[in-house]
């Protein structure tokens, strides 16, 4: 094998409003962290165009992919990579059949083994666990992952994950991609937290 | 994700010294030690040295330098290299600029370093020029300077060294040291792809794909992007891997979309997209994409 190292990377979700402190902790992360994938979230409010269209130039110019959650139509037209939905048959073929087989559809909110298989059968690009808010959900969500990376090859994300201890036992469980929590933006000093979190994860994948 | 291919780096003080003794006048020993007869070279220098020879003293230290035929000895370097040096001989003066940069077999000093390198760029050495430039831009050794490291850079590319082809490509990209000039920049990163550079090679086909300083030629930049990714430029191959992933410029082909994609993850050059696209080849596809990545590298390593 070329690759028998882990290789799981960091997968960021952003909240739908941009603010000062946002943007500048995203550009430090962006700067020093391996960054695989960019979510901005959907908080159902008006769209703002000019953070989409400063987000995909941002992710462009970092060559990160950058996705959009649940609007195929605003993907669309700000060219993103593609779009994260919550597992469901009809929404998966939804957008499917708007955005072609070539864009990115991943498929969240999976909290069981059902879901999981049947949004991988329908073609997701990728199966997202989680949310996980309280101990016996980050129990849950880190047994989903382990059986799910022995079995299939669809890649899964580990998702709403907080902090460094997490990010590294789930890849070491055998999630491809750790998606950060939202609200780890808040957090003082989100910036430098979060390319820890990255350091961790590649210090996982260079001491394997 | 993708790491820049770095540039304007400092890094490359270390260089091949193949170069300079290519340079080196024909004599008795430098002919054994063209065919590795390096005790006769030894031989040999050591009489035409006594006869005042500055070329004979520069290959005494490359002998004792490399440990060719005997143990490696820094400070016996150092001293051949210094009496070279003083009689004149720039490849002397560059090699003992070397040690000096780096204290080996000698204190370290990067004034005096700069000194030598100063007065082998001088007599033409193009290693010495290069290296006289990234300390201007460095400011060790000499107060940073980049128009100095710039005028420097130039002479080296213009003795035909690709790794200063590339760099002044850089300045002129970058716009340090001179007015930003996109066709300048391709010019000059042009020169060390076609010399075979593979950051250069990198670098050049994605100039070629956006059509920066350059008309587009997504063709001539597949070509680039495939001489670099053979020589092992990560960036490279992460760039043939989408090529073929889309089917751009090349014909699509899944398999060797993932061969370049593993190939360039191992050495850190990691892609969403592609990531996504091995979970979609068949079992067959995967295990031809393995085989072919595999392949490569044993093909790498017995090199």
């Amino acid at each position: 094998m070329v690759e028998a190292v882990p290789h799981c990377r960091l997968y960021l979700t952003l909240p739908a409003r941009p603010s000062a402190a946002l943007e500048s902790s995203l550009a430090q992360t962006l700067a020093e962290a391996d960054v695989a994938c960019v979510l901005l979230r959907d908080d159902m409010g008006p769209i703002d165009t000019s953070w989409d269209f400063r987000l995909r130039e941002l992710t462009l110019a970092h060559e990160v992919a950058f996705l959009i959650e649940n609007d195929a139509e605003r993907a669309e037209s700000i060219g993103a990579d593609g779009i994260h939905i919550p597992a469901g048959v009809a929404l998966y073929r939804s957008a499917r059949g708007k955005l072609g087989q070539r864009a990115i559809i991943g498929a969240g909110c999976i909290e069981n083994r059902h879901d999981a298989m049947i949004m991988a059968e329908l073609g997701a690009d990728y199966v997202a666990f989680g949310p996980a808010e309280d101990e016996s959900t980050r129990e849950r969500r880190a047994e989903l992952i382990a059986w799910w990376a022995e079995i299939f090859v669809v890649p899964c994300v580990a998702w709403d994950v907080e902090t460094a201890e997490e990010a590294e036992r789930l890849a070491s469980f055998g999630a491809d991609f750790i998606a950060l929590s939202t609200a780890v933006w808040q957090a003082e000093g989100a910036g430098h937290r979060i390319a820890t979190i990255g350091a961790v994860l590649r210090e996982a994948r260079t001491a394997a | 994700m993708t790491e820049q291919a770095p540039r304007l780096s400092l890094a490359a003080l270390m260089l091949a010294l193949a170069w300079s003794s290519a340079n080196a006048t024909e004599s008795p020993a430098y002919a054994a030690y063209a065919q590795g007869q390096y005790l006769t070279a030894l031989k040999l220098a050591e009489a035409e040295a006594e006869k005042g020879s500055k070329e004979a003293y520069t290959l005494l230290g490359e002998i004792y330098e490399g440990g060719l035929g005997v143990a490696q000895n820094l400070s016996k370097a150092a001293d051949s290299y210094a009496k070279a040096a003083d009689l004149g001989d720039a490849n002397a003066q560059f090699s003992l600029g070397l040690l000096v940069a780096e204290g080996r077999g000698v204190k370290k000093d990067l004034k005096l370093a700069a000194n030598l390198f100063e007065k082998a760029a001088d007599g033409g050495q193009a290693l010495a020029q290069y290296n006289l430039a990234l300390i201007y831009l460095d400011g060790k050794g000499r107060p940073a300077d980049e128009k100095k490291a710039v005028e420097w850079m130039q002479k080296a590319a213009d003795n035909g060294l690709p790794l200063a082809e590339y760099d002044l490509g850089g300045f002129y990209q970058f716009g340090r040291g001179v007015a930003a000039d996109k066709a300048k920049a391709a010019d000059w990163t042009g020169r060390a792809a076609e010399a075979g550079l593979p950051e250069a090679q990198a670098e050049y086909g994605v100039m070629l794909f956006k059509g920066e300083g350059i008309a587009v030629d997504e063709k001539r930049a597949a070509k680039m992007f495939r001489m670099s990714a053979e020589q092992g430029n990560a960036v490279a191959q992460n760039r043939l891997a989408r090529l073929y992933a889309n089917g751009v410029a090349v014909q699509a082909d899944p398999v060797q979309a993932a061969k370049w994609h593993l190939l360039a993850r191992a050495a850190g050059v990691s892609d969403f997209n592609l990531d996504l696209l091995l979970a979609k080849l068949t079992p067959e596809q995967r295990a031809a994409a393995d085989k072919a990545a595999e392949e490569w590298q044993n093909d790498r390593l017995t090199e």
